[in-house]
This record gives structure tokens, C-alpha cells and sequence, in this order.
């Protein structure tokens, strides 16, 4: 595996009147990446700001150790993408589409992508607008993975798709990732989406990358306590995502992003008693990431 | 700012076609020939492809008009030869619909542009890996293709309406050849250009309105009876100088040559503004 980073953002800002999207953030070679965030993040944005197609105001993008805006093309060559809502050309076959993408890229896969075609059943003589959403969907992907890319740029790849089609393309990228071991940016609001494919996982409120951390840390450092006190305990706030107590019973939950043994015994002397200590789903810590500061 | 980048792009083909591809025999005529032919295979092969052959609502439209312009010079072509007209009569339709052809084309590859856009699908050709300068130049090379194609049946019916004639009207067929093919030139240009550089079909049609009605400004301007009597006066007992000049090939050169520097003028400009765009979206 390459030392080189498949993809290497510094201090990029794209500002679209009072909305800034400001990433910081690197992708190595063969890594999956999630960045998730609700809709009007600008996960669309950063994308964007990948493929060339809207520029940032500062920062410094580089592929594969090659500087986006001086290698352009070299760099394309070797980047698949999925733009949001895979816009094909509509009004050109199925067949055609390929064909057009593939005179675009030196190390496109015509067996691949013909084996492809054949397993979805996929009629190359069909207009793209004619197709259905999951077909189109399919033929989306056939073009971002067809030219074997050394890194896939995906834009909300499975938004309005049914789950079988969703769990569809997780073995396909799962498939890909075994065959020719490219990196992977996945965006998506859907926490399932990237939950099975991620390595690490960016998380993006309001143009703000809030939180970059890999999978097994994220579970490993993330609690959930249960306990009782007879008064509001005292908590140092910074080892605290969450602390709710409920006055009438006595019950107190607390949410750490900083799990530790050292943290029960705090806990034992600030009177909190009967502790139960939860993993938590990464769809929970999502959700208490994505909570606006109170 | 000049634009560095397009002459880079075309010194680099020039350059690495003339010292890698150079056979014993083969003159530099024939190696500039053969580096323009990389060039246009390169683009063409895609873009042009593209837009001309893929996308149905392209073709069908050519196809309808083709087969409109097809009839049209059918119908010239037997009224010239059974009835005997006189030449200005199909040189007239010919010049009309190569003009009208020349203007029809890049319209419907700038419908066809703006479609994309609102569909989303220009993003993606944006995102494919293609440099900005050769995806502009490749889709007005589409343009100048599709109004080649749509004039050729105009052209044929002046080209047939000659023989007749004899070889006394061919300099005059030739030059309404080349100052319709120079206008279909100059239109591709100036409308794919705005196509590409604007998002707005509104903004797009009031542009390309205003860009076809200003020439009528001048010619309006003639038919004022003041204007027009001066100018009869300056221009009468040089008439025939002027003819001449129109027929000779000097002259021709002089009017193509003018055209495409306006087109080229235009192309400068729209690949400035394209390749410094900050959104593709």
C-alpha cells in the first residue's frame, strides 16, 4: 500500500454567502472515510470542491500527492465519483454512457464493467431516463468503479434507494475494496449507509468537520451511564457529552466521549450509585455529535 | 490575462507531434496537417460524439431539420432544372438556408447544453477528466459539425444550380460557400460560448436574441433614404471593383479571414471565461 495519501485537504474553505464549509482532513491510501452530517452539512459541497467543480476560497487540495489545481486531469484519471442523485446524461443510452466515460479513462475495465451489466441485468439499450432509480443508481456505479480507480469520491451514493439495493452496494464497495483496494470518501446522511464500510468517521455540522475518528475508537470511547444520586452530582462538563438528570427519581444518564475505568470511580464520589455502563451505536453517537451546543 | 494554458495545449500537440512523428518524407505541411488531425480526433472522439450521435434530443432535431432543408432543395433543384430559373433564384434559397443552418445548429446545441444543466449531467462532464479548455473547444467544434451537416443539403442545391452555368459561376458559388461557412463559424462560437458560460436559458435567449439582431441595426440604418442615396453615390462608380474584390479570392480570404478572427475572438474570450468559472454547477 502507497505512503502517499490518497487524498489530502489543508485548511480548505468554500463560502457560499453566510454558509462556510472549512476541512481539514486526510485520506490514506486504501482508507474508507464516511463523512456523515444532515442534509445542508455540505458534504455536497466538499465533493464538489474535490471533483474541480466549484473552487474553494483557501486551502490546498492534493491527490495522490499531486496538486488539484495544476494536475487536474492527471488526477481525474485516476478518481471515480458518484455526484449526488447520479446525474447521467438522460437522454443517451445506457451503452452509450459507458462507452463516452470509458474514452475518458486509460485503465477502464470493459470485462468488469460488461460482468457488472450481465449480474444487474442492466440494457445498455435503454435510455437513461427510461431506467428505474435503482437502475440508474447501478449504472452510477458501474461508471465510478469501471475505470478501477485509485480513489472513489461517492455523494450520498444509496439516498432514496430501497434497502436491498443499499445493501447491494456494500458488497459491490466491499467487493471493489477486495479486488483493487481503492480509497473511499462515502458521504451520506445515513448513519447504516456508512456505518459497514468506513474505516474512520468525519463528522460535518454546519460546514464544520466537528469530529474525525476512526471506527473501533469511536466505539471504544464512547459510554453510556446509567446510575442513581439523591442530588444533581457536580461533573467536570469536559468529560461529559451528556449529562440529563431526572430530579423526580433520582436517575441519572451521562454520555462520554472519553471512556476510561477512572471515570466510575469520579462518579462513585460524586454520590452517583447502581452505575451501568453501555456501548453505544454509532447511530446514537451520531446523534449526540450532531446535538447543537445547549 | 493571456491565457496560457490554450497555448500550451496546442504547442504541446504541435511540438511532440512534430519531434516524435516525424517520418522521413513527410513535410511540414503534412505534419501540421496530421497534429491537427490529433487534435480534432481527441476531442472530437468524445464531445463531438457526444452531443451529435448520443444525446437523442440532438439528434432528432438534426435529423427533422435535415430532412426539412433535404426536401426544401429537392423541391429547388427539379424547379431549376425543369423550369429553367435563373441562377440568383437557388443561389438566393442556398444562401438562405446555409445562413439559417449556420444559426440553427449551435441554437439547438445550446438548448441541448442548457438542458444538461438543468438536469445535472454537465456536472458530470465537468468532473470527467477533461481539461476545461478541451471540453469548450470540443463542444463548439460540435456546433461548427452540426451546422456542416445542416448545410450541406442549402449548398448542394447552389452547387447544382451552377453546373448550367458553366465555370463562370463557380467563383460565385464558392464564395457564398465560404462566407456561410465562416458566419456558421462565427455564430458556433459566439452562442456555444454563452451557452457554456451562463446558467440561465432566459439570460441565454435574450444574449443570443441581441447577438443575431445587431447586424440589422446597420442594415436598417441603409435603408434610410438619406443614407442610401450617399451611399449609392460613393459606392456606384466603384461597383464593380467591389464585386470583383467579393468574387476574387482576395477578397473571399479578406471576408473569411475576418470572420474567423471574429469567431477566433469570441473562442479567446469564452475559453477565458469558461477555464476561470468558479462553479460548474
Amino acid at each position: 500500500m502507497s505512503e502517499t495519501p490518497a487524498l489530502e485537504i489543508e485548511q480548505m474553505e468554500k463560502r457560499y454567502g453566510e454558509f462556510s464549509l472549512r476541512v481539514n482532513v486526510t485520506v490514506r491510501s486504501g482508507e474508507v472515510l464516511g463523512v456523515v452530517g444532515p442534509n445542508g452539512s455540505g458534504k455536497t459541497t466538499l465533493i464538489r470542491c474535490l471533483l474541480g467543480l466549484v473552487k474553494p476560497e483557501r486551502g490546498r487540495i492534493r491527490f495522490f500527492g499531486l496538486d488539484l489545481e495544476r494536475h487536474e486531469v492527471a488526477i481525474k484519471r485516476r478518481v471515480g465519483f458518484i455526484l449526488e442523485g447520479a446525474p447521467l446524461f438522460r437522454r443517451v443510452r445506457a451503452g452509450d454512457v459507458l462507452r463516452f466515460c470509458a474514452g475518458f479513462y486509460p485503465h477502464w475495465d470493459w470485462d468488469m464493467v460488461r460482468s457488472w451489466m450481465h449480474q444487474f441485468q442492466l440494457d445498455g439499450s435503454k435510455e437513461v431516463a427510461e431506467l428505474s432509480k435503482g437502475m440508474r443508481a447501478q449504472l452510477g456505479l458501474i461508471v465510478a468503479f469501471g475505470s478501477r480507480p485509485d480513489l472513489l469520491l461517492l455523494d450520498e451514493p444509496t439516498a432514496g434507494l430501497d434497502p436491498g439495493t443499499r445493501r447491494w452496494f456494500v458488497e459491490l464497495a466491499r467487493g471493489a475494496l477486495a479486488d483493487f483496494g481503492p480509497a473511499i470518501l462515502l458521504t451520506s446522511h445515513i448513519m447504516a449507509d456508512v456505518e459497514d464500510l468506513a474505516d474512520r468517521i468525519a463528522f460535518l455540522r454546519q460546514g464544520e468537520l466537528l469530529l474525525v475518528e476512526s471506527k473501533e475508537r469511536l466505539c471504544q470511547n464512547w459510554r453510556r451511564i446509567r446510575g442513581r444520586c439523591r442530588a444533581r452530582p457536580r461533573l467536570d462538563s469536559n468529560e461529559w457529552v451528556a449529562i440529563e438528570y431526572e430530579a423526580i427519581c433520582g436517575e441519572i444518564h451521562l454520555v462520554t466521549s472519553c471512556w476510561q475505568e477512572g471515570l466510575l470511580d469520579r462518579l462513585w464520589e460524586a454520590g452517583v450509585t447502581e452505575v451501568t455502563v453501555q456501548r453505544l451505536s454509532l447511530e446514537e453517537i451520531y446523534s449526540y455529535v450532531m446535538r447543537p451546543p445547549s | 490575462m493571456f491565457n496560457n494554458k490554450c497555448v500550451w495545449f496546442a504547442l504541446e500537440w504541435f511540438v511532440h507531434g512534430a519531434l516524435s512523428r516525424r517520418l522521413p518524407g513527410r513535410t511540414t505541411c503534412s505534419i501540421l496537417m496530421h497534429q491537427i488531425g490529433c487534435i480534432l480526433r481527441t476531442i472530437m472522439r468524445e464531445i463531438i460524439r457526444h452531443y451529435l450521435l448520443d444525446d437523442r434530443h440532438y439528434r432528432r432535431a438534426m435529423l427533422v431539420l435535415i430532412g426539412v432543408f433535404s426536401a426544401f432543395a429537392g423541391v429547388m433543384v427539379t424547379l431549376t432544372f425543369t423550369y429553367e430559373l435563373p441562377l440568383w433564384y437557388p443561389l438566393l434559397f442556398s444562401a438562405v438556408a446555409s445562413l439559417g443552418a449556420g444559426f440553427i445548429a449551435p441554437v439547438v446545441m445550446a438548448v441541448v447544453i442548457q438542458r444538461e444543466k438543468a438536469e445535472g449531467s454537465f456536472q458530470l462532464l465537468c468532473a470527467l477528466p477533461i481539461s476545461k479548455e478541451r471540453l469548450f473547444f470540443g463542444t463548439v467544434l460540435a456546433a461548427v459539425v452540426g451546422s456542416l451537416v445542416l448545410w450541406l443539403p442549402g449548398y448542394a442545391v447552389a452547387v447544382l444550380a451552377s453546373i448550367p452555368q458553366g465555370v463562370g459561376a463557380i467563383p460565385l458559388v464558392i464564395t457564398l460557400g465560404v462566407i456561410a461557412l465562416s458566419l456558421s463559424c462565427v455564430s458556433a462560437s459566439f452562442v456555444v460560448t454563452i451557452a457554456l458560460n451562463t446558467s440561465s436559458p432566459t439570460a441565454l435567449a435574450y444574449v443570443i436574441a441581441l447577438f443575431f439582431a445587431l447586424p440589422q441595426l446597420p442594415a436598417m440604418l441603409l435603408l434610410s433614404e438619406r443614407i442610401e442615396e450617399k451611399l449609392h453615390a460613393l459606392l456606384e462608380p466603384h461597383l464593380w471593383t467591389i464585386m470583383n474584390l467579393v468574387l476574387s479570392i482576395r477578397g473571399q480570404l479578406l471576408v473569411a479571414g475576418g470572420l474567423l478572427l471574429f469567431s477566433l475572438l469570441i473562442l479567446f474570450a469564452g475559453v477565458q471565461l469558461f477555464s476561470s468559472k468558479r462553479s460548474y454547477v
